[in-house]
């Protein structure tokens, strides 16, 4: 008797077929772009994309230099001479924003990496090898992860000092267990794949199993944690520096602005809190809809790849 | 079973166990004396010998693929041993097992899933050489020359097993091969190694009828070539057939048949391989055989039946072929399901809960003033049993309130010599 290949088997080939997980995700999202999710994930990557333009060309974009105080009266309101309008110094207020699109993204990418780098491997060593050494990683892992993301980075941030590169350590521990998790479950669904008992059958050892046939299927889950913990680590990020604990003045940075503006919103000065605000709602925002849209367009392919 | 040389022998399985632990909640686990395990396979011994083609024959869920993956050691015996051309691998691991996994492979049923979805068939079929690379000498070669002659060897290993166009097919990956060359490819993964020993389990089962005479007939070319041997598994007794020497048939963990496939097809002494036999469909429609198929279902591997494990369902039973308490008690369940026989024994010995088994013994503790009467409808019940049940009972009797019905005790099985076959079955002993 023929097997009769299902209608569907044919669809998960058909999705599955491309190299790699990063190409599957790209053809996905080019097929799914009329639906829902595909909006929501092109709507984060232009956001997304538009924030990192910005923040590569702040120099040139940017009308003045971030630093320099003019010596009109300081908080002016929006004008074409200062299209945000200045802050409490007299800085121009829409250079800073540019610039601190510069820093936030500097923060994240050092802090999202840096989680990713470290969760991703113990994730996938932990799943695989289980054991003893598994236990104890979950232990240490969900004790971090059941601690309050701010407080913990707090923590960490008062501990190391100011500045971008300890903010950014600050942040990739709230986040090495987010990663941890992720890999660590997909891991333990790949690892009962048939191809991994085939490679163990050809007498590959755990670090080769865990490298050539499980990593690169794990790495499939990897871009929504991605984007969604990166959005989180912005909001963190501009928390730390509301909280005093971020980065040091006079470095343009939106929490930090917004930390220096709020004491003048009763005077009626709304533009030097409002502008940071939105930069940190528009990143963030679009980063959430990136990790959603991803979430819902590649999470069916983990079922269909599964059954 | 026929001995040729024993120098020959490429696998001998020593009354090898697998027992896998059953999972429960760890209140049940603490409150639970003994721990329950699934007894997948529970005694098997057989060896195979160089170029021979030994097919394992059995149901789903008989454990043969425990079997197969025990003999390559990617599951661990819980006793019993394995040897490997005289080796003893039952213990062994790290470094050397997995050097000695280039002389023994496997494949699995599923080409699709046997492949990593992320890596390119060429990829996929040199990567043994990779892993192995030390024993091909790759420390004398610069990582370039290693990789051509690792090129070469993939693309004639694909040409060999027929997955041509072999230049194009190098970089596709295996989403967009088909199915019969997703198995070509598998093949020729096992076969880059050059092994001693194939494991093959269902490996053709899930291909198209065409595709698989192709690929069986693919598998005796290299058996051919390169004097290979398989260990080859399947449920598929017509697929067996057209490519075994001998078999051995496998029932809920046991072998209950090896010998020849020629003379078992001809004349199956055990009535499990009768029955399986029947079930192979006869392409003649004036040939039509009377099925005598087995009753009921696999029995629970957790509790596997006592003395021959295939009594409950066999049509040729025995009275001594281990009958025991909870046999009596399936049977009534079976009865009191069935209103029309039942009518009202239900009142009378109902529910089946409250019978108690122990071993040889089925106990009921009756309601008042009934007990008499409950012997009756004990009695009335046999009297519809299966003969050789209802002959295995010693007696009926009552002790105060309670009916408790004892079997004798079973004759003990051994594997028997019958002609050049060996058989497990009370018939022939």
């Amino acid at each position: 008797m023929g097997i009769v290949k299902p209608a569907e088997a044919e669809d998960t080939e058909k999705l599955v077929r491309s190299s790699s997980s990063i190409g599957t995700i790209l053809n996905l999202l080019l097929q799914d772009r009329r639906t829902l999710a595909g909006v929501l994930s092109w709507v984060g990557i232009g956001v997304l994309v538009s924030f990192v333009v910005i923040a590569i060309f702040a120099y040139p974009l940017a009308p003045y230099d971030p630093q320099r105080i003019f010596l009109t009266p300081p908080n002016q309101p929006p004008s074409l001479q200062h299209l945000m309008g200045t802050d409490d110094l007299g800085r121009d207020l829409f250079s800073r924003m540019l610039y601190g699109a510069r820093t936030s993204l500097e923060i994240m990418t050092i802090g999202v990496f840096l989680a990713l780098a470290i969760g991703f491997p113990i994730g996938l060593v932990s799943g695989y090898l289980g054991g003893k050494l598994d236990r104890v990683l979950v232990l240490v892992m969900d004790s971090v992860y059941a601690f309050p993301g701010l407080l913990l980075a707090a923590m960490v941030a008062l501990f190391l000092g100011k500045g971008v590169f300890n903010v950014g350590i600050a942040i990739t521990v709230i986040y090495v267990p987010t990663y941890f998790r992720v890999t660590r479950n997909q891991t333990l669904s790949v690892r009962e794949e048939t191809y991994v008992d085939a490679a163990r059958a050809l007498g590959a050892g755990n670090w080769t199993v865990i490298w050539s046939y499980i990593a690169y299927n794990v790495l499939i889950s990897i871009p929504v944690v991605f984007s969604l913990s990166a959005a989180d680590a912005i909001l963190t990020a501009a928390g730390l520096s509301f909280l005093g604990l971020g980065l040091e003045r006079p470095t343009p940075d939106w929490g930090l602005d917004l930390s220096d503006a709020q004491k003048f919103l009763t005077s009626g000065v709304w533009w030097s809190s409002f502008f940071p605000g939105v930069m940190i709602i528009i990143l963030t925002v679009g980063l959430s809809f990136l990790g959603e849209g991803l979430n819902d367009i590649v999470n069916p392919l983990l079922r269909k790849e599964r059954a | 079973m026929a001995q040729p040389e024993l120098g020959d022998e490429i696998l001998r399985l020593d009354n090898l166990n697998v027992h896998f632990p059953v999972k429960m909640p760890f209140v049940q686990r603490l409150l639970q004396r003994e721990k329950a395990v699934v007894h997948a396979v529970d005694g098997v011994s057989f060896s195979i010998h160089s170029g021979e083609i030994l097919g394992l024959v059995g149901e789903s869920g008989c454990g043969k693929t425990t079997v197969g993956k025990a003999s390559v050691r990617l599951l661990n015996p819980t006793s019993g041993r394995i040897f490997f051309a005289g080796q003893d691998i039952s213990k062994i691991g790290g470094r050397s097992l997995r050097t000695l996994r280039r002389k023994m492979q496997i494949i699995f049923q599923d080409p699709h899933a046997s492949l990593n979805p992320a890596m390119a068939i060429g990829r996929a079929i040199g990567h043994p050489l990779w892993i192995h690379g030390s024993e091909f000498g790759i420390q004398n070669l610069s990582s370039t020359v290693f990789r051509e002659r690792v090129q070469q060897r993939v693309l004639s290993t694909m040409r060999e097993v027929g997955l041509t166009p072999e230049e194009q097919l190098y970089d596709k990956f295996p989403g967009d091969l088909s199915g019969g060359q997703k198995q070509r490819a598998v093949i020729a993964r096992a076969l880059i190694l050059e092994p001693d020993l194939l494991v093959v389990d269902e490996g053709v089962s899930m291909l198209d009828m065409s595709i698989r005479a192709k690929v069986l007939e693919l598998m005796l070319d290299l058996k051919r070539q390169h004097g290979l041997t398989y260990l080859f598994i399947t449920h598929d007794l017509a697929t067996a057939k057209f490519i075994c020497d001998r078999l051995a048939i496998m029932y809920l963990g046991r072998i209950v048949e090896i010998g020849p496939a020629r003379d078992i097809y001809a004349d199956p002494k055990h009535p499990y391989t009768k029955a399986l036999l029947q079930v192979v469909p006869i392409p003649d429609p004036d040939k039509r055989k009377e099925k005598v198929l087995p009753r009921g279902e696999v029995p629970d591997a957790v509790h596997p039946p006592a003395g021959c494990r295939f009594h409950p369902r066999c049509p040729a039973v025995l009275p001594s072929c281990g009958w025991e308490g909870r046999d009596f008690v399936d049977f009534l369940d079976e009865h009191l399901s069935d209103p029309k026989r039942a009518g009202d024994d239900e009142l009378v010995l109902g529910p089946i809960e409250n019978w108690r088994t122990n071993g040889l013994v089925a106990s009921l503790e009756a309601k008042p003033l009934n007990i008499e009467e409950a012997v009756e409808r004990v009695k009335a019940v046999l009297a519809e049993a299966p003969i050789a049940m209802a002959q295995a009972i010693e007696s009926v009797s009552t002790h105060k309130r309670t009916v408790i019905i004892h079997f004798r005790p079973p004759n003990e099985l051994r594997q028997t010599q019958v002609g050049d076959r060996i058989v497990e079955c009370l018939l022939y002993q």
